[in-house]
């Protein structure tokens, strides 16, 4: 009978054990939603490309975010809590960002995670945040996390908002017919079926060309949009596909105006091109990209963009890279505040709860806030874009009207 | 005739990676696939001369060339010369590869994946309407070069001392050092020659491809398209395969549709080697690998 005695023992030592297990999960998952473990530390892991071909972004969002540290941190933490913040390279791949992503939430209990850059990593990323209950905030736009929110938070704008702005601004400009050129990427492409989407229903008429990314010369495609004769030409595109575009505008001597969308308008277009090039276009911006718009007027922005310089003084990219990988840190500390607690599914709710963004401390972005259904910021158009002329940048900033 | 003219530009810009291709596969016989990425070394050491140092072009023009030779011989010295078989053998695709992707390190290290605008060198910007269709004064030069560096190397290769020997070397190794051809020595030079070709190409071309670390790894497959279209091993078909292929990119842009260009391309390519394997120009095949 002794090996029944060892045998019960040992199923009950499973079922321990087993018990255990499921105890931490119903908890909040073993990925860190402790709710605060006593040891004075708010702990972020920040899964970013700080390798590989799109690293030059991933370290401006490491400036911007180790940004928002200090200044959390200066301000008291998060709900009394240092804020901790571990990096780790995604090197700008899904395999590696999962992997990494798992590989660090196995060994420590994080209370938050900004996962990635891209919609590339942020998109496989965020089956595992949702089963592991780790409240997270991405800068990536992508329209497939805003659309089933869980515990994943965004910070940018989504496609269909530039698509919606640009339109806008498409009509008050009194535009029919417009030629559109985007470049042929996931992330082109969703902007562009949003767009005609609402071209549609605004009653503008748009002439689509797709160009590769890695175009060294557009003339041709230019050519075949003027001869549609259209009233204007929009364009969109990030990096050097920017500059190509307005290089062959130039070459054709084609004066037709030009409006940028706001994924267009973050390049730093007078690196790529001449000032000269940039006579006639404009520019549909998210005034966080605007030099002395009412948004980067702002005490916060302000705030922001000082303690940014200090670390950062080089600022390659548009202002809205940078401001929403600061933003996310902001979330977190609000909803920890809102909730009392750390808890990731009371972070949640909280943050859900926060239907005014300017309710959150330090917060620039957009006036309206989050709701279940809402886990991206609602911009309005009239109250986040503007059209200006296009110029040069000065500390991330455009100057508008120098073009 | 717009399109005409930037069928021939882009075309020139593959015609000059073919040839720069041509000047590794005719002293060696190896195809090195790090070629491309010379041509963007260059195109940033043109943005750190004329941009952000204020140099004079020829001064960037003279360290591209010295750059560029010391960087072929390098390469050769560490991912050709070390290998068992002559001219490499199988063990250079790989190594070339590794070369490539070293120098694309590189060079995200120090410039990081922004795109650097570089003014245009020798002639000023602008364009020209020219036989009914608009044309850059840059794309002019680029085309140019292409024509001449094509023709020079072609009489070179076959009328010159070294071009005699490289074939010479390429065709027969042993036979050649019989005759007293180092085939050693001609594959160095020819590895610092492409180097220098290249590098200087970079140069030139900026102003219309920008400085960007894609660059490279967006001409590998087109440069290679255009060497075999027009012939491997030979100079003339090298301008002509580039610019049959950047004709063709650009009318199916122009006529067909943005997703065109690539599958016409190598359409192009496989009707080309199933008719005349050794490519439009080639004379004969060259023993690749």
């Amino acid at each position: 009978m002794r090996w029944k005695r060892q045998a019960v023992a040992l199923g009950c030592a499973v079922v321990a054990l087993a018990a255990a297990g499921c105890g931490k999960d119903e908890a909040g998952g073993s990925g860190g939603s402790s709710g605060g473990d006593g040891d004075g530390k708010f702990r972020v892991l920040a899964v970013l490309p700080l390798s590989g071909q799109v690293s030059a972004i991933g370290q401006a969002d490491k400036a911007a975010i180790q940004t928002s540290v200090d200044i959390v941190n200066a301000d008291g933490g998060i709900a009394g809590e240092e804020v901790e913040i571990k990096f780790a390279d995604s090197a700008g791949t899904s395999t590696q960002a999962v992997s990494v992503l798992q590989k660090e939430t196995s060994s420590t209990d994080y209370d938050f995670v900004i996962a990635g850059a891209t919609s590339g990593e942020a998109v496989p990323m965020y089956p595992f945040l949702n089963r592991q209950k780790l409240l997270s905030c991405t800068s990536a736009a992508s329209d497939e996390l805003a659309e089933t929110p869980s515990y994943v938070f965004g910070t940018s704008t989504l496609s269909s908002r530039i698509a919606q702005a640009s339109v806008v601004a498409m009509q008050e400009l009194g535009y029919k017919k417009v030629a559109a050129m985007f470049p042929d990427t996931e992330l082109a492409r969703n902007t562009l079926e949003a767009t005609k989407a609402a071209a549609k229903e605004a009653g503008i008429t748009l002439i689509v060309e797709l160009v590769d990314p890695a175009a060294v010369d557009l003339k041709t495609q230019m050519s075949k949009l003027r001869s549609k004769n259209p009233d204007a030409l929009l364009l969109d595109g990030f990096g050097p596909v920017a500059g190509v575009m307005l290089k062959a505008r130039s070459a054709l001597k084609w004066d037709v105006p030009v409006l940028g969308n706001s994924s267009f308008g973050v390049n730093d277009l007078t690196s790529f091109v001449g000032t000269k090039a940039l006579d006639g276009v404009k520019l549909n911006m998210q005034k966080v990209d605007v030099k002395g718009s009412d948004v980067t007027n702002t005490p916060e922005f302000q705030a922001f963009h000082k303690a940014l310089k200090e670390t950062s003084p080089d600022l390659a990219f548009g202002m809205q890279v940078y401001a929403d990988n600061y933003s996310c840190l902001l979330l977190a500390r609000a909803a920890a505040e809102k909730a009392g607690s750390t808890d990731s599914t009371a972070m949640r709710d909280a943050l859900e709860q926060i239907t005014d963004g300017t309710s959150i401390k330090g917060w620039f972005l957009s006036q309206k806030g989050f709701s279940p259904d809402e886990h991206y910021p609602q911009y309005d158009v009239e109250n986040w874009w503007d059209t200006v002329p296009a110029g040069k940048r000065e500390d991330g900033l455009m100057v508008p009207g120098q073009g | 005739m717009t399109v005409i003219w930037a069928g021939l530009a882009v075309g020139a810009v593959y015609a000059l990676v073919a040839v720069a291709y041509n000047l590794v596969l005719t002293t060696s016989g190896v195809f090195n696939f790090a070629q491309p990425q010379f041509i963007m070394l260059g195109t940033f050491l043109a943005y750190e001369g004329l941009v952000a140092h204020d140099v004079p072009v020829v001064v960037v023009l003279a360290g591209a060339l010295v750059l560029g030779g010391v960087l072929g011989f390098v390469e050769e010295r560490l991912a050709i010369r070390p290998l068992p078989d002559a001219g490499g053998g199988h063990g250079a695709l790989v190594t070339t590869v590794g070369a490539s992707v070293v120098m694309l390190g590189a060079a995200l290290v120090i410039w990081g994946t922004n795109a650097r605008n570089v003014p245009p060198v020798l002639l000023d910007e602008g364009a020209l309407t020219l036989l009914g269709g608009q044309v850059e004064k840059t794309d002019l030069l680029i085309i140019a070069l292409a024509v001449v560096s094509a023709a020079v190397l072609h009489v070179a290769h076959r009328r010159s001392r070294f071009g005699l020997a490289s074939r010479a070397a390429i065709t027969d190794a042993a036979a050649a050092r019989l005759r007293g051809i180092d085939a050693g020595r001609v594959q160095t030079l020819g590895f610092v020659l492409a180097g220098m070709f290249a590098m200087a190409v970079g140069v030139i071309v900026a102003s219309k491809v920008t400085a960007n670390v894609t660059l490279g790894n967006n001409l590998v497959i087109l440069g290679f398209v255009a060497v075999a279209v027009g012939g491997f091993g030979s100079y003339a078909g090298a301008l002509l395969g580039g610019m049959v292929t950047g004709l063709a990119e650009q009318l199916s842009l122009r006529y067909v549709g943005s997703e065109a260009p690539l599958l016409i391309l190598f359409v192009l390519l496989l009707t080309v080697l199933m008719i005349k394997p050794t490519g439009l120009l080639g004379d004969r095949e060259v023993r690749l690998l």
